[in-house]
C-alpha cells in the first residue's frame, strides 16, 4: 500500500437522498388503497435504506505509481505519463475513481489524467496521458482516488502522495542581464524572436505574453490566440568577472572543485551563451585585475576560453605575474578583445581551503574576511575604470567574505547593472562551517535585497539546471 | 452504459405501470424528463424524472391486482434513478475518461442488490403464513428492517 494515503472524507453520498420519503409514500399509499404491491415496494425501499446504514466505505488498499517518459524531455517534447493504481487488498473495489494531480501550468494534450474502474484483489489499472510544459520544474500534486460501494451509497475519498517532478529543457540557460535598460540597440539581429520591428514569426500564444503582441487577425480568423514575434535587434555589452582572489579559493572538501574552478566553468558557459545571443562579451578577473575587452567574434570566443584555461584565471598562479595578462597592457588582439592587466595581482593564491574550516580562524567565522578589503576595492575600482560605460557585469564569486560583497556593490554602482552567479563552497559538519554557510547566505540575501539578481549555485548541480531552476533562461 | 441502463429501466417501469392513461402519460413524461436530465447532466432533473416514474408506479399499484408487477415497476424505477445519478456523477467527476468497467460493475451490482431485495421481499410475500394476512407480513418486514437500520449506529 502506498505510504501516506490520507483519507479526506469517508461517509454516505447523496445517492439515495429522498429514498426514505418515497418508501413512506409507497407504504402509506399501499395501506390506504390496500395494495400489497405498494407495501412490498416499501419493503424493498426499507431494505435498501438499511443497506445504506450498514455498508461501510471501502478501504483504501491501494498502491500508486507514476512513470513519466521521457523523464528529462527536451523543449516542446511531449511526455507520456503512466499512472498505475493497484488494489493490494483482499477485497474487490467495485467503484474506483482516479484523478492524477497534474501540476498547474501543464497542458494535457492527449487522453485524460483520470479513470473510473473496478479492481479485483491484485488487479491494477493504468492511466496513460500526454502532457506538455515549458518550465524547468513541475511538481505533481497527490493522486485523488474516490472509492465507493457497488451502489455508490458510501464513499471514501483519499489522497495518495506520489512525489514526482518533471521539467522541460528551456533552451540555453543564461543569466538575466540587469537592468533591462542596459540592452542598447546593436548591429546584431538576434536569431530568437521577441520585441523588435521586423516580423520574426507567429507562434502559439503562451500565458504571460504581452497583449500588444497578440495577433488579433489570427484570433478573428481562427478563434485561437497567437503571438507575433519580432526579430530582436538589440545587444548588450556584458563583462563576466571571475573572483580569482585567494579568498575565493574554497571547496566543500578535499578533491572537490573550488569555487574558482566552478566560477571559471560558469564564465566559460556564460561567455558562450551570451555570445550566441548576440551580445558583446568581455571577460575579467579580480586578482590580478585582468580584462579582456568586450567583442563578438569567434576569434574572441576562442581567446576568452584560452584565457579562462590560463593561469590568469587560476588561483594557484593567478598572482605570480607570469602570464601575459600580468603585464601593463597586452595587445595581442588589437581592436577585438584586448587583454589588459590593470594592476599587479600581488600575492599568489593560497592552497585550496576547505570552506568553513577557517585557514586563519579555527571556527571559520572570519575565515576569509582577513583578505585585504582595501586591495580588493582598489582592484574593482581599477577594473571599473576600464569597463565600457554601458557594460553589464556578471560576477562569478562564492561571496564568502566581506570584500566580495563590497566588490559586488561597487560593481553594481559603477556598471550598467550587476548579476551574480555564486558557486556555494560551504558545507556543514562543524559549528564553524555552519556559521560560514550562514554568513554567506546572509550576504546573498542582502545583495538580493539591494536589487541584485543572485544565483546560489549548489555543489553537484549543473549550472544549466541551476539557471533553469531559477527561471534564468534565454 | 449507465445512461442506456437508466433509460432501459425507465422504459420497463413505464411499460409495467401503464395500466391507465394517467399512469402511461406520467411514465412517458418521466422518460422524457430523464432524457433531458441525462443530456444536461443534471441530478435534480433526473430526480424529477424518477418522481414521475414513482408517481406512475404508485397510481398503477393503487388499481392493479398484481402485486408482482407493481413491485417490479418500483424496482425498475429505483434502478433507473440510481443509474441516471451514476451517469451524471461520472460525467461531472471524470468527464471523457474511460469508465466502462466501473459502469458495468455498478449496473450489475446495483441490479443484483435492488433486484435481490425485491425477490426476497416477494418470496416472503408468497409464503403461506397461515392465518396471518400477507399485508401484515409485509408490515412486519418493514418494521424489522427499520429496526435493524435504527439500531445499527
Amino acid at each position: 500500500m502506498t505510504d501516506g494515503i490520507a483519507t479526506l472524507r469517508a461517509g454516505p453520498t447523496e445517492r439515495w437522498r429522498g429514498l426514505l420519503g418515497g418508501t413512506l409514500l409507497a407504504a402509506a399509499a399501499g395501506l390506504v388503497t390496500g395494495s400489497a404491491g405498494l407495501v412490498l415496494l416499501a419493503g424493498v425501499g426499507t431494505a435498501l435504506l438499511a443497506y445504506g446504514r450498514v455498508v461501510t466505505p471501502p478501504p483504501a488498499t491501494l498502491s500508486v505509481e507514476r512513470d513519466c517518459t521521457p523523464a528529462d524531455p527536451d523543449r516542446d517534447e511531449p511526455v507520456t505519463v503512466e499512472l498505475t493504481v493497484t488494489n493490494v487488498g483482499e477485497r474487490t473495489l467495485s467503484d474506483v475513481r482516479v484523478v492524477d494531480g497534474v501540476p498547474d501550468g501543464l497542458t494535457v494534450t492527449d487522453a485524460t489524467p483520470a479513470v473510473g474502474t473496478a479492481l479485483r484483489p491484485g488487479g491494477s489499472v493504468t492511466v496513460t496521458y500526454e502532457i506538455r510544459g515549458s518550465r524547468p520544474r513541475y511538481r505533481f500534486e497527490p493522486v485523488t482516488v474516490v472509492l465507493r460501494d457497488v451502489a455508490g451509497v458510501v464513499e471514501r475519498r483519499v489522497e495518495c502522495p506520489v512525489d514526482d517532478e518533471i521539467g522541460w529543457a528551456t533552451g540555453e540557460a543564461t543569466v538575466p542581464l540587469a537592468p533591462k535598460q542596459s540592452l542598447v540597440p546593436g548591429p546584431l539581429p538576434v536569431e530568437d524572436g521577441g520585441d523588435g520591428v521586423a516580423l520574426h514569426a507567429v507562434r502559439e500564444y503562451q500565458p504571460r505574453d504581452p497583449l500588444r503582441r497578440i495577433d488579433w487577425r489570427h484570433r478573428a480568423k481562427t478563434g485561437d490566440f497567437a503571438t507575433v514575434e519580432y526579430q530582436r535587434e538589440r545587444a548588450a555589452t556584458v563583462v563576466v568577472v571571475v573572483d580569482t582572489r585567494p579568498a575565493a579559493d574554497l571547496a566543500p572538501g578535499p578533491g572537490e572543485p573550488t569555487a574558482i574552478d566552478r566560477s571559471v566553468d560558469a564564465a566559460g558557459t556564460l561567455v558562450d551563451t551570451l555570445l550566441d545571443a548576440g551580445h558583446r562579451v568581455g571577460l575579467a578577473a579580480l586578482s590580478p585585475p585582468t580584462l579582456v575587452d568586450p567583442a563578438t567574434s569567434e576569434r574572441h570566443r576562442r581567446r576568452c576560453h584560452e584565457r579562462l584555461a590560463g593561469p590568469a584565471f587560476s588561483a594557484d598562479d593567478g598572482g605570480d605575474g607570469t602570464d601575459d595578462a600580468a603585464g601593463p597592457i597586452a595587445t595581442d588582439s588589437p581592436g577585438d578583445g584586448e587583454v589588459r592587466a590593470a594592476a599587479d595581482g600581488g600575492t599568489a593564491a593560497d592552497d585550496t581551503t576547505e570552506a568553513g574550516d577557517g585557514s586563519d580562524d579555527a571556527d571559520g567565522a572570519e575565515m576569509v574576511d582577513s583578505t585585504d578589503e582595501t586591495d580588493t576595492t582598489a582592484a574593482v575600482d581599477t577594473l571599473c575604470d576600464r569597463l565600457p560605460a554601458t557594460a553589464t557585469v556578471v560576477l562569478c564569486s562564492p561571496l564568502c567574505d566581506r570584500a566580495s560583497t563590497t566588490a559586488a556593490r561597487r560593481l553594481a554602482a559603477r556598471s550598467a547593472g550587476l548579476t551574480v552567479v555564486s558557486p556555494d563552497p560551504t558545507t556543514t559538519g562543524t559549528a564553524g562551517r555552519g556559521l560560514a554557510r550562514l554568513e554567506r547566505r546572509t550576504r546573498l540575501r542582502r545583495l538580493r535585497g539591494e536589487g541584485v539578481a543572485v544565483l546560489d549555485w549548489q555543489p553537484g548541480e549543473s549550472l544549466a539546471r541551476s539557471l533553469a531552476a531559477a527561471g534564468w533562461s534565454a | 452504459m449507465s445512461t442506456v441502463a437508466a433509460l432501459a429501466a425507465a422504459t420497463v417501469a413505464t411499460l409495467l405501470a401503464s395500466v391507465s392513461t394517467l399512469t402511461t402519460v406520467l411514465g412517458f413524461a418521466g422518460i422524457a424528463v430523464l432524457v433531458a436530465g441525462l443530456w444536461r447532466c443534471s441530478r435534480p432533473v433526473v430526480t424529477v424524472a424518477a418522481l414521475c416514474l414513482l408517481g406512475a408506479t404508485l397510481l398503477a399499484g393503487g388499481v392493479s391486482t398484481r402485486p408482482g408487477l407493481t413491485l417490479l415497476a418500483g424496482v425498475a424505477t429505483l434502478l433507473s434513478w440510481t443509474f441516471a445519478q451514476t451517469a451524471v456523477d461520472l460525467d461531472h467527476a471524470l468527464g471523457e475518461s474511460p469508465t466502462g468497467r466501473l459502469e458495468r460493475t455498478h449496473v450489475a451490482g446495483t441490479t443484483a442488490l435492488v433486484g435481490g431485495c425485491g425477490v426476497v421481499t416477494y418470496a416472503l410475500y408468497t409464503i403461506e403464513w397461515g392465518q396471518l394476512p400477507p399485508l401484515a407480513v409485509a408490515a412486519l418486514l418493514v418494521g424489522a428492517v427499520s429496526l435493524v437500520g435504527a439500531l445499527w449506529d
